[in-house]
């Protein structure tokens, strides 16, 4: 029986990319960012928040985002996310080398 | 600017670190809370909707970690943690933790004071440059005699080894003289040394402040110039640098001070006394002409020849070099150099740390052995704390915790252990300093300047780590063994690998009771040397006794009729003090006063001259004997006719043996040799008649057998300079009024120093001194044998009574069955006995085998002394069963229904 899976673990190393795709819509706090990508994704990718916060902290360390608190449109306080230059100028770095290995797995699916 | 962000998100993390880790904390909660909000919205209760965003999220605790990791502070992060893990650990197990640091404390701080000690007068007793390329030279006699060179005969040398440059780089000669010093308590009286050209080069060391001397300061009719040792320049001038240029009254001559020698260099220490170590040098020209004595082929005394080797230099070599150089001598100089044909050479080491090498090697030994032992019983200590967290660290691992975070967080612990201990350690080794210093401070070479040294500081420090290290490896890779875990992980209950463990524990308590028992007897042998000194027959009476060494000024009591001139109204004027009983005249003090020998030819006997037999030669006065407290075994002691008409002999009780093993010697004639080397007539025989024997006296050290010994009146050679000794009820009272005395006859004598060389010291003091060394290692060795025997006992106790608490259930189930508390009593001594008796065995074979390395510290005790041997081992014993005793004695109290059920 085949498996259909409802949703996907993310390929390694996407994830930066991803939340920096998604950032530079609008600076957004962490729960905004998980359900952004689940709901584009049509829940394929969901991130876990194990993921998500490391990965925050991780771009926050290498200086791709800055984050500041704010409040919800819900009146709640949380931490808001915003993609820096360097951050964007990165992004485009990584969509780029992503697009050339997607462009290959596939000529190599397409050739099998 | 990505890069200032990155920077100003590291600093928040780094200074506002716990603001940081809440900032975390709130962002999960308000995560939680928005995806509440959104269940909510979707139609689910308040509280289905937090449990439902709380399942979403999964482990916070983990989340939180995994997100703290992501910055670089992650590892120092872990470590802090660490380390309040382990504080917080160790304020749970007080006990532990106190015997744990204790031991350590003791371990590190013997090994630092000891370290700072042996620094002290070891290594910076040394500080020339390539000291091993620097070396003594002594002439040696074809019938095994040796001398120091004579002033003429170093010249011959230096001249020669100009040819021999493939063994001499450079060669130098120290001529030893005082130097006067007149102060508020009246002339004192300094030890000089004149040193040829190219001394300080020879050594290699540069003045600490100015310089050394110019070419054109060495040179005959220069104005005198003078540097100072660091002591001198500290004591009498408080260390003040414009000391340099000024010109300072020595010896009434106006002397240019040029420069100040660094603390450590004290070449030549003409005694091993730290306070008779060269005060002042000079260039040896400003006394070539004045000193008749340094142009005499005949004078042997107060100098050194040093030399420095070339690199590489065989000593074979070199010794056969000194062998041509001197047989051309011999033949060119027949009557004073006849038989005088080869060379000693030895390393400068040898003269400056020949006598206390022995007791510090023994030292180092002895706190080797205990910081072994502290290492061991560490290490046991943290075994066994170990194995009692088995559970817990089980359950660490089942939790996550690599294997890797688990020895680090054990090596935290036993570091962070190391570090309070080895703070501790620095306090136990400031106090041993402080103890040595008071208590043999003034007696043993430079023991005033020990002080705990910024390297003992380092190396206790490397101790430290080492120890902990050791200590904490094996308990934390046997802790965290996949096997151990593997099975904690299948739930298995108590202690993992028990038996194992105990083994270990076993081996290390053995260990202890071995490196104790060893240190035990090797402090026995000591102990009893000691008790056997204080019972040595001195010869003499110490009690009340002051002596003082009168170095008449120079030209004024040259003539021998002037200076016996001068004693005589000395004897009179300190006579005449109150208070005194009897004062008394000698050439040389024994113990510590020098000595000179004289052939004994026996009249009639025809024998060869170099088998003639030697005594130590003795000028005295009719006072002498009764002032000392000396005894007469035969015969009679000089009377006042006999000192007037300068007739008789008085030898001891070896000589007499020695020379008429069956006669009597009352009565019988011997020629003698003028000894003084100093007078012209030297070597000129004397002859007398023997009129008492003496009882033996101790001469060179307490615990130096006699030498044969002769007397005769001291106006027959009037001596040019005295010791007089004096008997007081109360030296401390006395000793002002007789230096009075001395100065009221003729104020220009040197009495103001605090040493025989031209100052009062009492008698009692001379002895002390001679048996610092000793006194000191005896104690230092006691007091680690103690700190051993404690140790292994608290290991001994620790190891019983874990074993007890581990089987209560057993002793539970032993006693329900009907054992009597006679019984467990038994089997728990029985083991404790059983490991103390192990290392005992061990440690007796260890001592066996390396007590006869302290064989020339023992006095009259052999290195296997049987008594030492049983009566150690059994205080061993004794405590071993009181450490066991207590545990043992807490498992008979057990309730069985209670430790049946416990668990």
């Amino acid at each position: 029986m085949p498996r259909t899976p409802s949703t996907s673990e993310l390929l390694p190393g996407t994830l930066d990319m991803l939340v920096l795709q998604t950032l530079t819509l609008q600076p957004m706090h962490g729960y905004a960012i998980a359900q952004h990508i689940r709901r584009l994704s049509d829940s394929v990718l969901k991130v876990e928040q194990g993921s998500l916060y490391p990965a925050l902290e991780r771009l926050q360390h290498r200086g791709w985002v800055t984050s500041k608190w704010g409040e919800s449109p819900t009146k709640r306080r949380a931490r808001y996310y915003t993609i820096t230059a360097a951050g964007r100028k990165q992004l485009g770095q990584e969509k780029s080398s992503f697009d050339r290995v997607l462009n290959a797995i596939q000529r190599v699916m397409a050739g099998g | 600017m990505s890069f200032l962000d990155a920077l100003r998100h590291r600093f928040s993390v780094l200074v506002k670190g716990n603001a940081h880790a809440r900032a975390l904390d709130e962002e999960t909660r308000s995560h939680l809370a928005l995806d509440a909000e959104q269940e909510q919205a979707n139609g689910l209760s308040p509280s289905a909707a937090r449990d439902m965003a709380r399942r979403h999220f999964g482990n916070v605790t983990y989340h939180r970690e995994e997100t703290r990791r992501q910055t670089s502070l992650g590892v120092v992060d872990e470590l802090t943690q660490d380390i309040r893990y382990a504080v917080r650990t160790f304020r749970r197990a007080a006990g532990f933790t106190i015997a744990a640091t204790l031991t350590l404390a003791l371990g590190i701080g013997a090994t630092t004071a000891i370290f700072s000690i042996v620094d002290g007068i070891l290594v910076r007793g040394l500080p020339y440059r390539d000291a091993d390329r620097v070396v003594d030279m002594w002439e040696s006699s074809d019938n095994g005699g040796y001398r120091l060179p004579s002033y003429p005969t170093f010249k011959d040398w230096q001249q020669e080894s100009r040819s021999w440059s493939d063994a001499f780089e450079q060669m130098a000669f120290v001529k030893g003289a005082e130097a006067i010093y007149v102060g508020d308590k009246g002339p004192e009286r300094l030890l000089s040394s004149f040193v040829s050209p190219g001394f300080f080069q020879l050594l290699g060391v540069p003045a600490l402040l100015g310089r050394t001397f110019l070419p054109e300061e060495e040179q005959r009719g220069a104005n005198p110039v003078a540097v100072l040792s660091y002591y001198e320049w500290q004591r009498r001038f408080g260390g003040d640098p414009t000391i340099i240029g000024k010109s300072v009254p020595y010896s009434g001559s106006a002397t240019r001070i040029v420069g100040i020698m660094p603390r450590d260099f004290a070449y030549p220490a003409w005694s091993p006394q730290a306070d008779l170590t060269t005060t002042l040098w000079q260039p040896i020209a400003l006394i070539e002409d004045t000193n008749p004595s340094l142009s005499k082929r005949g004078v042997h005394t107060d100098s050194r020849t040093i030399a420095r080797l070339r690199p590489g230099a065989d000593s074979t070599r070199v010794a056969a070099v000194m062998r041509t150089v001197e047989q051309r001598l011999a033949q060119a100089y027949p009557e004073e150099q006849a038989h005088w044909t080869s060379a000693v050479i030895l390393p400068i080491r040898e003269e400056v740390l020949g006598h206390v090498k022995a007791t510090l090697l023994m030292l180092g030994g002895a706190v080797l052995l205990v910081l072994l032992l502290a290492c061991a019983n560490v290490a046991n200590l943290l075994l066994v704390r170990a194995s009692g967290r088995d559970r817990e660290l089980g359950v660490r691992a089942a939790l996550g915790a690599g294997r890797p975070r688990l020895v680090r967080q054990l090596l935290v612990e036993s570091l962070t252990l190391a570090v309070l201990g080895g703070a501790l350690g620095i306090v136990v080794a400031v106090a041993i300093v402080r103890i040595v210093r008071q208590t043999v401070g003034a007696e043993l070479p430079r023991a005033n300047e020990i002080t705990v040294e910024p390297q003992a500081l380092l190396f206790a420090l490397g101790v430290t780590v080492v120890a902990a290290l050791l200590a904490g490896l094996a308990p934390a890779l046997r802790a965290t063994h996949a096997a151990t875990l593997a099975r904690l992980r299948s739930g298995a209950h108590g202690s993992v690998g028990r038996r194992h463990d105990a083994r270990i524990r076993a081996i290390l308590i053995a260990a202890q009771f071995a490196l104790a028992s060893m240190l035990l007897i090797g402090s026995g042998l000591l102990i009893r040397s000691f008790v056997r000194l204080q019972s040595v027959d001195l010869g003499f009476d110490p009690d009340n006794r002051v002596a003082i060494g009168i170095f008449p000024p120079a030209r004024k009591y040259d003539d021998p009729a002037a200076a016996s001139g001068l004693y005589r109204a000395l004897l009179e004027s300190m006579n005449a003090v109150p208070g005194v009983r009897d004062v008394g005249l000698v050439n040389h003090l024994p113990i510590g006063g020098g000595y000179v020998p004289s052939p004994v030819q026996v009249d009639g006997r025809t024998e060869d001259v170099t088998r003639e037999p030697q005594a130590l030669y003795r000028t005295a006065s009719e006072s002498y004997l009764r002032t000392m407290g000396m005894r007469i075994a035969r015969g009679r002691w000089f009377t006042d006719a006999d000192i007037r008409d300068k007739t008789g002999l008085v030898v001891n009780e070896t000589l007499a043996r020695q020379i008429w093993p069956s006669a009597d010697p009352i009565g019988q004639r011997v020629t003698l040799r003028r000894s003084s080397q100093q007078r012209p007539d030297y070597g000129k025989p004397i002859s007398g008649v023997v009129i008492g024997v003496i009882t033996d006296v101790r001469q060179q050290a307490v615990g130096v057998k006699p030498s044969p010994e002769v007397f005769v009146p001291w106006t027959l050679e009037v001596w040019p300079w005295i010791t007089i000794v004096a008997h007081v009820q109360n030296p401390q009272r006395e000793i002002p009024l007789l230096r009075r005395a001395i100065l009221a006859v003729d104020p220009t004598i040197p009495v103001a120093g605090n040493t025989l060389q031209g100052g009062f010291v009492t008698i009692e003091s001379t002895l002390s001194s001679s048996e610092a060394q000793r006194r000191l290692a005896t104690s230092l060795v006691g007091a680690f044998a103690a700190a051993a025997l404690l140790l292994a006992a608290i290991g001994m106790y620790g190891v019983i009574a874990y074993g007890v608490a581990q089987r209560t259930r057993e002793m539970g189930v032993r006693m329900a069955l009907g054992a009597s508390d006679r019984r467990i009593l038994r089997l728990i001594l029985g083991e404790g006995i059983r490991l103390a008796a192990l290392g005992a065995a061990l440690g007796i074979a260890g001592a066996f085998a390396s007590t006869r390395l302290i064989r020339s510290l023992l006095f009259e005790t052999v290195p296997t002394d049987p008594l030492t041997f049983i009566v150690m081992p059994l205080v061993l014993a004794a405590v071993a069963l009181l450490a066991t005793y207590i545990p043992a004695r807490r498992a008979t109290r057990l309730d069985p229904t209670l430790a049946i059920r416990g668990e």
